[in-house]
């Protein structure tokens, strides 16, 4: 339901009558300044957010039986009001363009009035929202499922413009068989190059060049496992990936619920230049278990996450992941000796998932008391590491829930990332500005048309990515793409 | 058949009161499962959901009438209703075909038996013969509009049809076509049919596969079942084939002339003996022992747990779902060591738990949550709402879990959910009151107690329910059902010493005396001469013992299989079962 605009001479009218009303003796009785501000869901008060972000809709949770908003200051073409029955608050999209576009760089303010039933006007201390002056990237991508076990139905990689609510789905599981699709990667967030594994019949991994898809088998019969969870290498030659043999329990106690690690796990290259597979090995005489592979932006370092392999039985509960990094060639495809970034057993947490700042120095990571699957761990925060300084801090837009996947926009300025701080459940996409690792502003949620539909949704946004346009290709290209046979890549052996 | 006659309306009357008697006392059960495997939500969303699908709209409006199948009386009447619809709706093709008014009622009999016949089957759920009704409805309209020369209608409803009924509107195509050729001439013989099919076509290609992405196999297949072999129903294609075949078996029996075949009585027996043979095919399809699981089931997801107890030593199933249930509502009434063989216990341990496969994945999420694994039972009601989408027993369950785990805000989205359905709007409600106040959870009497049983140290599920129970216990010692279920599994596979040997730790689990089985085993384990471990204080009566002597010195005079006496009096004890199961 749109919200109708009212005209600015009749809120001029409105606003004469108001003020007249005002001034008469029971003005006390009839309206009430309620010393706070209003509560809405999704919490969009004191955010930072980007010039060109979609209508923050919002939906208040205060009783009343009928709300007006108006925005402040009120621009050369007037405030912008809304009024609305249920408490829904929907911008009109060409208004809220307009009036972000008016107050880039300062503090926008709405103010909201509750008529309650009795006549009564509550007025709420307006809710402030900084617009930035840093635009961000048109689009970001997920996967949309179902936080669930073992067990999948419909399974969607969606994408979503940040501008405007428009969303359009780039591989549907349903055209493909039903099979498993996971882990979109861009090269250097570009909307004509990324890549996507399909599980099942119409196995392998897809890589998407403009139009063109090749459907490759990127498992040898060296290889104990899939390809699981890739990095792009920003030049394009190379992606690294994880093979993770990966296995899940049950948690019994209350208060988590499943859990995933890694049995085993090696780090493997491909070379889409030679189309071969390789290990990536090394020269210690402890057996590791890599994952979470990340590029730095000048394709020098490769960053991922290690922990020592333990053959039989272990305790999961003692299991952690150190952050590691090793130098990379991208002339030879040679890497160097690895170096422990961040400690694990010396901080005391486990490391997953980290990425790092297109300038190259700041890194994000996900910490969590033990083992490799933060999304479902209560306790998995976001770290910021200074590189340079190897200082490492805890983020304050932790939640009590699970922060896990996140990903950096291309100007640096804007950080996606998946929080649980909803229902404890399903992962929702929020975004922050951030300045520097000093100064990060408070994180929204993406904005939905229907404010309510967080509440609903029983799905999972996985996997939030920024991208730096919309990507061309539709469902039923990928699922031509799925006819034909897979290109086997080779394996190659140490030199 | 010109004649007027009562006889019509004696036979539809004589269908009509076969469905509802059948459906009212004998097989009802189809209405549990069928009301199980849906939940109508009066919501948008809802309705989005199911129109974006060919042949969604009818599934949706299947769904809504199935909500009342929670009561037996109203499914059989609504099943009976349908019948009589697509009677009539026959009836008026056959009207419209021919011209006469006059129907040989064998001819629109014959399908709607058929129709009563597939109606029996728990997967012929109703839309599947919704469909049907829609597909004889439509022909009628479309046959009236060319009659009131408003064929242009025809292709203007032809896509809706397509989107209302899905792969039913290619039966309807085929009638239509199968219609044109035979009772048509010239250019309509082939213009209307040829507007059709590139309709069909561009309403299925377009529309559904290229708009919505559909797989060719959800456009052109659903909801009927012809996609998939292995769901292939001979009641499915007969029927589609007869209705096909229709307009021929009009433009036949318009031409016959056979004056014996053209008399009312001629038509009357054929009708007569149609009926007969329906009901002796519904009495020899009736399955008791189904029957018999869905009364027990029935009550079981009613938590009427003295009537599953009844009901199973009564009448038990052979079905070992029975005897699950059974066990797990003497669990919850606390009596499973006390009179679990006062029932059949044929299946061993094996029906103590139902493996969870995809088709008992519901099933098997009661054993979880009777004995406090909520981890294990909220992990199987997720993946059954994942793979079978909202059905009342999966959400209930998510929703009882989530509350005793304290994941609040993860119960309120189900529970808004249920508010918005007609049969569990109050259940929902009363658990609303619940949500945020832990302690209203622990007030109540179902959910406080499982409370209760919960671990009270982490440990992972394992793949055996023997090792599981052990965990439960090392991690929460006072968990009564569990210690029970570990004792029943060892009565089961007759390992007698290994209960004597568990009975010391009762002293810690409020037990004011034994329950009668464990007793038992004492009793045997003592006359076997093993030397009595310590018991925890408790001692087996003197009377049992004295019982166990007679049932010795009766069973060694007499053959139990000749003699029904020994059942008769110790059929209910663990030593006859231990002695001849």
């Amino acid at each position: 339901m749109r919200l109708p605009l009212i005209h600015p001479a009749v809120i001029s009218m409105l606003t004469v009558i108001v003020l007249s009303t005002g001034c008469h003796s029971n003005h006390s009785s009839l309206t009430r300044a309620a010393g706070r501000e209003a509560l809405i869901e999704p919490d969009y008060c004191d955010v930072t957010v980007p010039q060109n972000i979609a209508p923050l809709n919002f939906s208040i949770l205060e009783e009343g039986g009928q709300f007006t908003i108006r925005s402040l200051p009120s621009s050369a073409k007037g405030s912008l009001v809304l009024t609305s029955r249920k408490g829904n608050v929907r911008f009109p999209q060409k208004k809220w363009r307009a009036l972000l576009s008016e107050n880039k760089g300062k503090t926008l303010k709405f103010e909201i009035t509750a008529k309650l039933e009795n006549g009564e006007r509550i007025t709420y201390l307006p809710l402030s929202i900084h617009i930035s002056e840093e635009s961000i990237d048109p689009y970001v991508c997920y996967r949309l499922l179902y936080p669930g076990y073992e067990s999948w139905s419909g399974m969607r990689i969606v994408q979503r413009s940040l501008e405007d609510f428009s969303e359009s789905n780039v591989v549907e599981n349903q055209l493909i068989e039903g099979n498993c699709i996971n882990c979109h990667t861009f090269l250097n967030q570009d909307p004509e190059e990324f890549l996507i594994h399909v599980r099942g019949s119409l196995y392998g991994t897809y890589f998407v060049d403009g139009k063109d898809i090749t459907r490759r088998n990127l498992r040898t019969e060296n290889m104990a496992a899939n390809a699981v969870y890739p990095a792009w290498h920003p030049e394009g030659r190379y992606v690294v990936f994880s093979s993770n043999e990966v296995l899940q329990v049950i948690h019994m106690l209350p208060g988590n619920r499943n859990e995933f690690y890694d049995r085993a796990s090696k780090m493997v290259i491909f070379d889409s230049h030679l189309n071969t597979m390789k290990e990536i090995r090394e020269n210690d005489s402890i057996e590791y278990i890599g994952t979470f592979p990340c590029w730095s932006p000048d394709g020098k370092f490769l960053y991922f996450c290690r922990t020592e392999h333990h053959k039989g039985a272990f305790d999961l509960s003692k299991q952690k992941y150190d952050l590691v990094r090793r130098p990379f060639d991208p002339l030879t495809g040679v890497f160097d000796h690895a170096e422990i970034v961040l400690n694990a057993r010396e901080i005391g947490k486990s490391m997953s998932l980290p990425s790092i700042s297109p300038d190259g120095k700041s890194l994000l990571v996900a910490m969590h008391a033990y083992g490799t699957s933060p999304v479902w761990h209560k306790d998995s925060d976001l770290y910021m590491l200074e590189i340079d300084s190897g200082k490492a801090e805890r983020m304050a837009l932790n939640s009590t829930e699970a922060e896990s996947y996140h990903s950096w926009s291309s100007n640096g300025k804007w950080i996606l990332f998946s929080s649980k701080r909803g229902d404890g459940r399903t992962s929702r996409p929020h975004i922050a500005y951030f300045a520097s690792p000093d100064d990060v502003g408070k994180a929204f949620v993406l904005p939905q048309k229907d404010p309510g539909l967080y509440q609903r949704l029983e799905l999972s946004f996985n996997r939030p990515e920024f991208v730096t346009g919309k990507i061309r290709i539709k469902p039923r290209n990928i699922a031509a793409a799925a006819k034909e046979n897979p290109v086997h890549a080779n394996w190659a052996a140490d030199e | 058949m010109n004649e007027k006659s009562n006889s019509p309306k004696l036979l539809l009357a004589l269908l009509f009161g076969i469905s509802l008697v059948y459906f009212t006392f004998f097989g009802n059960g189809v209405f549990l499962y069928q009301e199980n495997r849906s939940l109508f939500i009066f919501s948008g969303a809802y309705l989005r959901e199911f129109l974006g699908f060919p042949g969604g709209l009818s599934e949706y409006i299947g769904n809504f009438i199935q909500q009342g199948y929670y009561s037996s009386l109203y499914g059989a009447l609504v099943l009976s209703l349908f019948l009589l619809l697509f009677a009539a709706c026959l009836g008026g093709m056959y009207k419209a075909m021919s011209g006469n008014k006059g129907v040989p009622l064998p001819l629109i009999l014959a399908p709607s038996c058929l129709l009563l016949l597939m109606q029996m089957q728990s997967d012929h759920t109703l839309h599947h013969s919704l469909g049907y009704v829609f597909v004889a409805g439509f022909t009628c309209l479309s046959l009236y509009f060319r009659r009131k020369r408003l064929s242009f209608l025809i292709p203007l409803l032809f896509p809706a049809f397509v989107h209302l009924t899905g792969s039913y509107s290619l039966v309807f195509l085929a009638i239509f076509i199968v219609y044109c050729l035979l009772h048509k001439k010239g250019r309509a013989r082939y213009t209307l049919p040829g507007i059709l099919i590139i309709l069909a076509f561009l309403s299925m290609m377009g529309l559904e596969g290229y708009l919505l992405h559909h797989p060719p196999e959800h456009y052109m297949g659903q909801p009927l079942p012809f996609h998939r072999p292995e769901h292939l129903r001979a009641g499915d294609v007969i029927l589609c084939t007869y209705l096909i075949l229709f307009p021929l078996m009009v433009r036949v029996a318009g031409s016959t002339r056979s004056p014996a075949l053209k008399t009312e009585r001629a038509t009357d027996g054929i009708s007569y003996v149609l009926l007969l043979i329906t009901a002796i095919v519904l009495g020899a399809l009736y399955d008791p022992e189904f029957a018999k699981l869905s009364r027990i089931e029935r009550h079981f997801l009613r938590q009427e747990w003295e009537q599953v107890i009844e009901a199973h030593e009564k009448a038990p199933s052979d079905l070992i779902a029975g005897t699950y249930y059974y066990n797990l509502a003497l669990s919850e009434n606390g009596q499973l060591c006390n009179r679990m063989f006062h029932g059949l216990q044929e299946s061993g341990e094996h029906s103590l738990l139902i493996h969870s496969s995809q088709d008992n994945i519901v099933r098997s999420m009661y054993y979880y949550y009777t004995l406090g694994f909520m981890n294990e039972a909220h992990h199987l009601a997720y993946e059954s709402m994942v793979l079978n989408g909202y059905r009342p027993e999966n959400i209930k369950m998510l929703i009882k879990t989530d509350l005793i785990n304290g994941d609040h805000r993860s119960a309120e989205r189900h529970i808004a959910l249920l508010k918005k359905t007609l049969p569990y709007r109050k259940w929902a409600e009363k658990h609303e009151r619940m949500l945020h106040k832990p302690e209203r959870v622990l007030a109540d009497p179902e959910l406080g107690a499982k409370s209760k049983l919960l671990p009270r140290k982490d440990f992972f599920i394992t793949p055996s329910d023997v090792l599981n129970i052990d965990l439960m216990l090392m991690s929460n010692p006072e968990n009564k059902i569990a210690f029970e279920y570990k004792l029943a599994c060892l009565l089961l596979e007759k390992d007698f010493k290994s209960v004597v040997y568990q009975v010391k730790k009762m002293q810690n689990m409020d037990y004011d005396c034994l329950p009668q089985h464990i007793e038992e085993a004492i009793i045997f384990f003592i006359r076997q001469n093993h030397e009595l471990p310590y018991l925890g204080g408790f001692e087996p009566g003197p009377e049992l013992r004295k019982h166990f002597d007679q049932f010795i010195s009766a069973t060694k005079t007499n053959d139990p299989g000749m003699d029904p006496s020994i059942q008769k009096t110790w059929g209910n004890t663990y030593w006859y079962y231990h002695a001849y199961k």
